[in-house]
């Protein structure tokens, strides 16, 4: 039976519902399975067809309810947009939300009452546009015992016990295993993708988790073992050596000896093969992870300017890109000594109004040092911009993954693109006494007046 | 300012501005360069200005001068500052949002700063195909209009407005219709 869990009327003449599919037969334990919470997610789609096609043909086996919710986000699945359009958000970052809050908490909010009772939840997700992963499980630690014995009946090829982020208590999976609701998060395929192997091994999957709650008993397919990994020296990132094309010359999912290749780094222009990889990347464009700060970075780089009394530029962090010029955080220097005061203006795309007090700010900097206003044995520096690059094509945040940089501090040096960014940029911003940021607000407004926050 | 243990509130008035809000981070404040600097020891601020996506140049002009305060009282550049009206010190819970109950066009009746009285209408939502008026958004008590809405659609519960009531007021959710 097709239920609304909410419904709210958006401004233009439509309605925005998320919708179940609730099955029930007898009296038994409650499954329910979640997908779409992002919207450029899809392989979670191909598994609930499947799901319901299944009970729908053999409902006589079931013992209990199976809710079915294929769209967490429908204007984000039905707009390909990774976040909840029209308020860039993830919405996997709101939980468990507040009916006092805006929209976006208070659909959070609705979703958790939704999930009360709950025996088991699997929340589906397939990584993102760039990487393909094989269908896994991920647990956070603090849930270890609980979950693993259930992610082990799940047909999945990976089980990744990793450690406890405060950033992740914001997600649906850790709000509803906070309240004692167990919910095992998928990850499989790749983003904007349905791949057909990974569904049927899913559905499998939940058809063998029914089994086991005791709510089927039809018929039960074999289940693979998992491989468990709780060391977190046991997963290794390999990251692109070089900005390019990436050509994948083996499929993933396949075991590699050590230095087996798995594809190729390719630029058109002019022609010639950059470097080989040896992990699997979806997507063919991609950035070079970035100079590490060590490598171009305050302690070894380069100022230019006239030295003594004089502004100095210098460039903190870089990438070298595919077809634009390198992407570089810029800084400007006052002053020399004791690293006092850290201003930093726009981190995201449309923050004009953040670049041009900053730019305003190292004019008046640059004034008050040629005048000797600028006490000695201090230093200042002005960051304009943390995301150029957003900005000049008009976006909001990192224009291929759609990530915030100001979501990925204190960084990762050995992570995606932005959370180098944010690790480069922090190993230098954090020398400093004080630091500024000129922030924003994440809903379209206006204060006034200006305010400390 | 996030209370993470770290903040300055009395370095923070050094900026001279009329007000300071704190508030509790959240899970997902946590990976923000504010937070990061200041559980890294770094004494960290955040300043709003009036806009994000336009040029607001007297605004700007506002946190140039406050951050050129800031740097003179503590010691970075030289001189003297101007004595300031001690900053009000806001928890961001008493900022009281005004929500609609509908979605649609946004127009606002008052303007970003203004002092509203009790029961003044505030803003108002419209069908944006038929034009009926859908809802009037009242302030509950008088105070400040420190924030408001600015597209041209808004959604059903987002916070259009959020009023600062008088100091020798207080809101609570009683308050509200």
């Amino acid at each position: 039976m097709l239920q609304d869990i909410l419904s709210i009327r958006l401004p233009v003449d439509e309605t925005y519902r998320i919708r179940k599919n609730s099955i029930t037969h007898g009296a038994g334990k409650r499954l329910c399975v979640v997908t779409g919470i992002h919207g450029d997610e899809l392989e979670g789609q191909y598994a609930c067809f499947l799901l319901g096609r299944l009970l729908r043909e053999g409902l006589e086996h079931l013992h209990g309810t199976v809710d079915i919710y294929p769209a967490m986000n429908p204007l984000g699945i039905d707009s390909i947009t990774r976040g909840i359009p029209g308020f860039d958000l993830d919405m996997n970052r709101t939980f468990p939300g507040s009916d006092s809050g805006d929209m976006t908490e208070f659909v959070a909010t609705k979703i958790m009452e939704d999930m009360a009772g709950a025996d088991l939840v699997l929340d589906i997700h397939a990584s993102n546009i760039y990487l393909a992963e094989l269908p896994q499980i991920r647990i956070n630690e603090l849930h270890t015992h609980r979950l693993v014995p259930l992610a082990k009946q799940a047909n999945v090829d990976f089980i990744w016990v990793h450690g406890a982020s405060t950033v992740l208590e914001s997600t649906f999976a850790h709000s509803l295993n906070s309240r004692g609701i167990p919910c095992l998060v998928v990850e499989m395929g790749v983003g904007m993708r349905l791949t057909e192997a990974y569904g049927r091994q899913l559905c499998d999957g939940m058809v063998n988790l029914m089994h086991v709650l005791g709510m089927w008993d039809g018929a039960v397919p074999e289940v693979r073992e998992p491989l468990v990994s709780a060391d977190p020296n046991e997963v290794a990132f390999l990251n692109a050596p070089t900005s390019g094309m990436f050509l994948k010359t083996k499929p993933h999912d396949t075991w590699v000896k050590k230095g087996g290749d798995r594809g190729l780094y390719l630029r058109p222009l002019p022609g010639r093969c950059e470097g080989v990889c040896q992990r699997h990347q979806e997507r063919p464009a991609l950035h070079h992870p970035g100079v590490p700060a060590g490598g171009r970075g305050l302690a070894d780089g380069a100022d230019s300017g006239a030295g003594g009394k004089a502004m100095r530029e210098r460039v903190i962090y870089s990438i070298p890109s595919l077809y634009r010029d390198d992407f570089r955080v810029k800084a400007y220097l006052f002053g020399q000594g004791e690293k006092a005061l850290c201003i930093v203006g726009s981190m995201r795309g449309n923050e004009y109004q953040q670049l041009f007090i900053a730019s305003r700010m190292v004019q008046r900097l640059k004034e008050l040092e040629e005048t000797g206003q600028l006490t000695d044995g201090v230093e200042v520096m002005v960051i304009p911009s943390v995301n150029p690059s957003s900005m000049n094509v008009g976006k909001r945040f990192w224009a291929t993954d759609n990530t915030d940089i100001n979501r990925m501090f204190p960084g990762y040096d050995l992570g995606e693109t932005t959370q180098r960014i944010a690790a480069g940029v922090f190993q230098v911003v954090n020398q400093y006494r004080s630091g500024i940021q000129l922030a924003s607000y994440y809903m379209p407004g206006n204060f006034s007046p200006p305010m400390c926050g | 300012m996030m209370r993470t243990g770290f903040e300055n509130l009395e370095k923070a008035r050094d900026f001279g501005l009329p007000y300071i809000v704190l508030r509790t981070p959240r899970p997902y404040d946590t990976t923000t360069l504010n937070y990061n600097w200041q559980i890294w020891e770094t004494d960290a601020y955040s300043l709003y200005s009036t806009t994000t996506d336009r040029i607001d140049a007297a605004s700007a002009g506002l946190l140039v001068g406050s951050m050129e305060r800031f740097m003179v009282k503590n010691g970075i550049l030289r001189g003297t500052a101007e004595d300031c009206p001690p900053a009000r010190l806001i928890e961001r819970w008493t900022l009281f949002p005004l929500r609609p109950e509908v979605s649609g066009l946004y127009r606002s009746l008052v303007d970003t700063g203004s002092h509203v009285e009790a029961g003044q209408p505030c803003a108002q939502i419209y069908d944006p195909c038929t034009g009926a008026l859908l809802e009037t958004l009242h302030a509950p008590k008088p105070g400040t209009v420190f924030f408001q809405h600015d597209a041209p659609m808004v959604y059903a519960y987002t916070a259009a407005v959020k009023l600062l009531p008088d100091e020798e007021g207080s809101l609570s959710a009683a308050d509200v219709d």
